[in-house]
């Protein structure tokens, strides 16, 4: 989780945070769990395209490191919650026991996980909705021109793309989508900083080859020091790559591409806009 | 003609929202979010005004004293936390609300006196002022269950 973040979570400090290292995050909470991470554990991830994996445990975690399921088990068994009936709220004690019940619980809807098995996973990843009808999962969705737009199946209705601001069952309604797509249209809106007379360049982040997408830790300072090299690069832009954090480095925070950029995220899918930032750039002295 | 009445009255109202919208965001600029979109919808105030300011002089400017009283009742400045950021985006909510109800009226009007400029403007503003409200609400509703349910220990 990133520094900024954890400014953001500041105001309403977290009682607790579980962690697979000291990340800053970790370093503003009052109670700090350690957790295993993957190869540590079992449980299924399921990537961006719908593939869901199993990844089994290889090793056992470190110290009094557990995994996050184990974790909430026990927070669930301690706090004693109960069902209306009485009973345990959590009727699952392990991985596999939390997957038949998420399976039960995507029945019918968008993701559904009803026919996969952990047996099946162990044989290759299947893409969802995996159901008795499509027993090795689907790869392509709305193969009929069939989207998930009806009011009477959609559960949320969309945004406003300038505003975030949520879209009502009523309006849904009136357009009759019928499963039809929608497409929306948004008028181009400039960043929140563009270049001036004090900051004349166009900073933009992202990654260069070989560069590995971990290592995320960042978090916000007026200025970074780092070399810099004249390229063939855009008139007016700056590149930096992004992902140089503080997890080898406690002195002050000077290097991380992300502390340059605004504190600002996209309002419906809450991307931060790491990518735009007004900059000037002066010989370290 | 009455007309001039009510643009004076929405031309303050757009005018005052966006000085709130302003004030609120800078006031609560720790949610990142409110700040950026408050600024974002204060220029799109600023601009609504100026579109109506024309037509405000041309049917002769002539505000009722009700602008003043509204302003005293809805906005008198920001507040802190949490609870704070709910209150004052409820006064923005009922600003707009102000702002929302005046397009319908103005364009009924614009329509009667056949003023098709008018009606331009109208149709092309009005619409997001709507979706200033729909923003508010949603926000609102994002942050009224930690506000209100969830102790704030800075306001104990």
């Amino acid at each position: 989780m990133s520094g900024r973040r954890t400014r953001a979570a500041g105001a309403g400090r977290p009682a607790s945070t579980s962690r697979y290292f000291l990340t800053e995050t970790a370093q503003l909470a009052n109670v700090v769990l350690p957790a295993a991470t993957w190869g540590e554990k079992t449980g299924t991830f399921t990537n961006a395209d719908r593939t869901v994996h199993l990844s089994e445990q290889a090793v056992d975690p470190p110290g009094e490191a557990r995994s996050d399921l184990a974790i909430f088990l026990d927070y669930a068994r301690r706090m004693d919650f109960r069902d209306r009936g009485g009973r345990p709220l959590i009727g699952w004690s392990d991985p596999e026991g939390a997957f038949e019940a998420w399976k039960r619980c995507s029945r019918g809807r968008p993701c559904d996980y009803s026919a996969l098995t952990y047996d099946r996973l162990r044989e290759s990843p299947v893409q969802w909705p995996c159901t008795e009808d499509a027993p090795d999962g689907t790869e392509r969705l709305y193969a009929g021109g069939v989207f998930n737009t009806d009011p009477d199946y959609a559960e949320t209705y969309g945004h406003d793309l300038k505003t975030g601001a949520t879209l009502s069952e009523d309006e849904a309604r009136a357009k009759q989508p019928a499963g039809r797509a929608y497409l929306q249209a948004a008028d181009y809106e400039p960043g929140p900083e563009q270049p001036d007379d004090a900051h004349p360049l166009l900073l933009t982040t992202g990654r260069t080859v070989y560069h590995f997408h971990t290592r995320t830790k960042t978090g916000r300072a007026p200025e970074l020091r780092a070399p810099a090299r004249i390229t063939g690069i855009r008139e007016g832009v700056v590149f930096v790559p992004f992902h140089y954090g503080y997890w080898d480095h406690s002195g002050p925070h000077t290097r991380a591409a992300n502390e340059l950029t605004a504190i600002a995220w996209d309002p419906v899918s809450k991307q931060p806009l790491f990518k735009i930032a007004a900059v000037r750039v002066a010989k370290a002295g | 003609m009455q007309l001039a009445h009510y643009l004076g009255l929405l031309h303050r109202a757009q005018v005052e929202l966006g000085a709130a919208f302003r004030e609120v965001g800078e006031a609560h600029a720790d949610e990142a979010d409110v700040l950026h979109l408050s600024r974002k919808l204060a220029a799109e105030c600023d601009r609504h005004a100026d579109q109506l300011q024309p037509f405000a002089e041309r049917y002769g400017e002539d505000a009722p004293s009700e602008p003043e009283r509204l302003h005293s009742e809805l906005f008198k400045g920001t507040r802190e936390g949490g609870l704070g950021l709910l209150r004052d985006l409820h006064d923005l909510y009922l600003m707009a609300t102000e702002c929302d109800v005046a397009w319908t009226l103005v364009g009924q009007a614009a329509q009667g006196a056949r003023d098709t400029e008018l009606l331009e403007v109208v149709q092309s503003c009005e619409g997001e002022t709507a979706t200033q409200l729909k923003w508010i609400r949603t926000r609102m509703k994002e942050a009224a269950p930690q506000a209100l349910v969830v102790a704030d220990r800075r306001q104990r």
